[in-house]
């Protein structure tokens, strides 16, 4: 028999021994709090991972070769050029945008400030292959890069080491030497995948290579990556498979042979990403498990001493007409109430929580409906756990004896 | 039914026997015991301690079943009742008086007495108006929201007879009403318990005194499990009591 009349004798008999009640519910609090916080930092970080992959550009593959002493292989030196990339342009399918890259380091010089920092020195498709945004201005054009034209795209760092809070656009600046006009700064975008994106500059790929300093490099038509962007639906491991067996053939790698290229598929980083993060939620998770499982053995604890301080209560009801399912619930109920509120403020406590810690961690603050949700199922499931051996004492205690006790 | 009941006893006891298996030694706590009580009839069941009449209370009670005979309530027999059944018959056939009262300590007068309520059939509706009936009828119409610790003892036992009362039920079992209240309240609560005969109910008076007894109008005498007298006696009336202070 669950009726309302039940509920609100079990909050009654909750009320009357409120500190007791509360001492005991804190376990189940802390266990459901830290599911409540679990589930937010789970929500914002994935929901973080996945902004990042989205601004870092989705689909997107980067190839670089690699070094010979790398692989621990001694032979002839591998490099990318602007041949391979057209190779791999040509007759890798599904690829929608590649951008060549070639990599160097310079000094910039505005007015009396300088600051240096890496060039990228990419083609026009370069923007689309990682879905660049820009907060002033735009990136170069194919005409741009076709003629070598002086100009550069800041990123926000460099443009306010640079230029404080004035805008730079059409602002010339030495780059090495070379006077260079500033076309455009690309948006914040912050430090992702071990790289600080907002402490470099995008130049037209022929300026760099015709006017910037370069380090050694084993032919003029060397580049150091090439970077794509593989059509949406697409497997992107077949296409990386492709390229790779593609570069193995233009480079006479034979079979057995190791490669010596790679292709990083971002996806990857956010794997990687998701891997320690998961770490992190089964350590939590399994915090929250054993809290709630203490929690509920308090809660067993608690009815059982309940149980035995109302024995003649229940030997009363008996007589009066109770069967054993009545005494059943009525005790079930006083569990499930003292956990249901124990839930409702340990979910008042993780909310509290999610946002501390997405406030300290930078994450958006994500309170699932399933977070929600299961906060109160596990609640109201520990309460039923555990509250059921102590009420199933309750219930068959004989009337006759529970009547005579003291 | 009301004419076939009113000729049939409420309470009828075909060679009751109740054994209790202490491990080593079974204990006879009733030995073959027969007798009936007519509807309306106020019996006192009178014995020293471990003569059988608490054992007989509960098994009237239908708190148990007995090991062998037969035992009727208001034409139903318990042996072999499911304890869910057994419930259902206390709350519809049987109302508690207890020596210690058992009130319920966090409820007031009315919730307590609204109690039983809880486990009937018939629900809660109009509850509350049925259970200030009783608490006037018992004559505490004017303490229905007293907590039990605010009580006298001769009115806790007052608002445990109205509780007994709530659901009408045709026998009351008292078992040692007045144990744990001075002379003069337990002749008061005596002469309420007398009332609700003289309305028609069935009063079975569980007690060792002697002047509780005279109360009733057949004395049946337990001696070591057996009923030794089946005594027809003029029952002490109110006023009588009233003349004994």
């Amino acid at each position: 028999m669950i009726s309302s009349a039940l509920f609100e004798e079990a909050i009654a008999t909750l009320r009357l021994n409120a500190l007791r009640s509360a001492l005991t519910a804190i376990g189940v609090i802390a266990g459901v709090a830290s599911i409540v916080v679990l589930g937010a930092a789970n929500g914002g970080a994935n929901k973080k991972i996945h902004e990042q992959l989205e601004a870092m550009g989705a689909n997107s593959l980067v190839t670089n070769a690699i070094k010979a002493e790398d692989v621990g292989e001694r032979g002839p030196v591998t490099f990318l050029t602007d041949e391979d990339a057209a190779a791999i342009g040509d007759h890798v399918s599904g690829i929608k945008y590649i951008s060549k890259e070639i990599w160097t380091h310079v000094t910039l010089v505005a007015g009396s400030k300088s600051w240096t920092t890496g060039s990228y020195g990419v083609e026009s498709s370069f923007a689309d292959v990682f879905d660049l945004e820009f907060s002033e201005g735009r990136f170069f054009d194919e005409d741009e890069v076709r003629s070598s034209a002086k100009v550069v795209v800041l990123g926000v760092t460099v443009a306010e080491k640079l230029f404080g809070d004035e805008s730079p656009i059409d602002r010339t600046l030495r780059m090495g030497g070379v006077p260079v006009r500033v076309i455009g700064v690309r948006k914040k975008f912050g430090f992702v995948g071990g790289q600080d994106h907002d402490n470099v500059v995008y130049v037209p790929i022929t300026m760099s290579r015709s006017r910037l300093p370069k380090p050694q490099r084993a032919s003029p038509r060397e580049i150091d990556y090439v970077n794509l962007k593989v059509l949406s639906g697409r497997d992107r491991t077949a296409v990386k498979d492709e390229i790779l067996a593609a570069l193995r053939e233009r480079k006479h790698i034979k079979d057995g042979e190791q490669d010596r290229f790679r292709v990083f598929d971002a996806s990857q980083y956010v794997e990687l990403m998701n891997a320690t993060h998961s770490t992190l939620s089964w350590l939590l998770a399994a915090t929250a498990a054993i809290s709630l499982v203490v929690g509920g053995v308090g809660i067993m604890n608690i009815m059982l001493v309940s149980v035995s301080e109302r024995t003649r209560e229940i030997g009363l009801r008996r007589a009066i007409g109770a069967r054993e399912r009545d005494i059943l619930a009525q005790f079930l109920a006083e569990a499930i109430m003292l956990c249901a509120a124990a839930g409702c403020i340990g979910l008042a406590l993780g909310v509290a929580g999610g946002y501390v810690v997405s406030r300290a961690s930078d994450w958006p603050l994500v309170i699932s409906a399933q977070s929600v949700a299961l906060a109160l199922v596990a609640s109201v499931g520990v309460g039923i756990v555990f509250g059921y051996l102590p009420a199933r004492r309750a219930a068959t205690m004989d009337p006759i004896d529970a009547l005579r006790r003291e | 039914m009301p004419s076939e009941s009113a000729s049939r006893p409420v309470i009828s006891c075909r060679g009751l026997t109740k054994t209790y298996d202490l491990g080593a030694e079974k204990v006879r706590a009733l030995r073959d015991v027969t007798f009936d009580i007519a509807r309306g009839e106020l019996v006192a069941v009178m014995g020293a301690s471990g003569s059988g009449k608490s054992t007989l209370a509960n098994l009237l009670g239908a708190l148990d079943t007995p090991t062998s005979g037969r035992l009727e309530i208001d034409g139903r027999e318990i042996s072999g009742m499911s304890s869910d059944a057994l419930a259902r018959l206390r709350s519809e056939e049987i109302g508690f008086v207890f020596q210690q009262f058992n009130l319920l300590p966090r409820m007031t007068a009315l919730e307590n007495v609204m109690l039983p309520l809880l486990y009937s059939s018939r629900g809660r509706a109009g509850g509350a108006e049925i259970a200030r009936e009783r608490l006037e009828q018992v004559g505490l119409g004017h303490r229905l929201d007293h907590k039990p610790t605010q009580l006298s003892g001769g009115q806790q036992q007052r608002v445990a007879i109205a509780r007994a009362l709530i659901n009408d039920p045709p026998i009351v079992i008292a078992d040692e009403p007045t144990g744990a209240l001075d002379t003069r309240t337990s002749y008061e609560v005596m002469d309420l318990l007398g009332g609700l005969h003289a309305r028609g109910l069935t009063v079975v008076l569980i007690t060792h005194e002697p002047d509780i007894a005279a109360y009733a109008e057949r004395v049946l005498r337990f001696r070591d499990g057996a009923l030794v007298e089946d005594l027809r006696q003029r029952p002490r009336c109110a006023v009588d009591s009233g003349v004994a202070q």
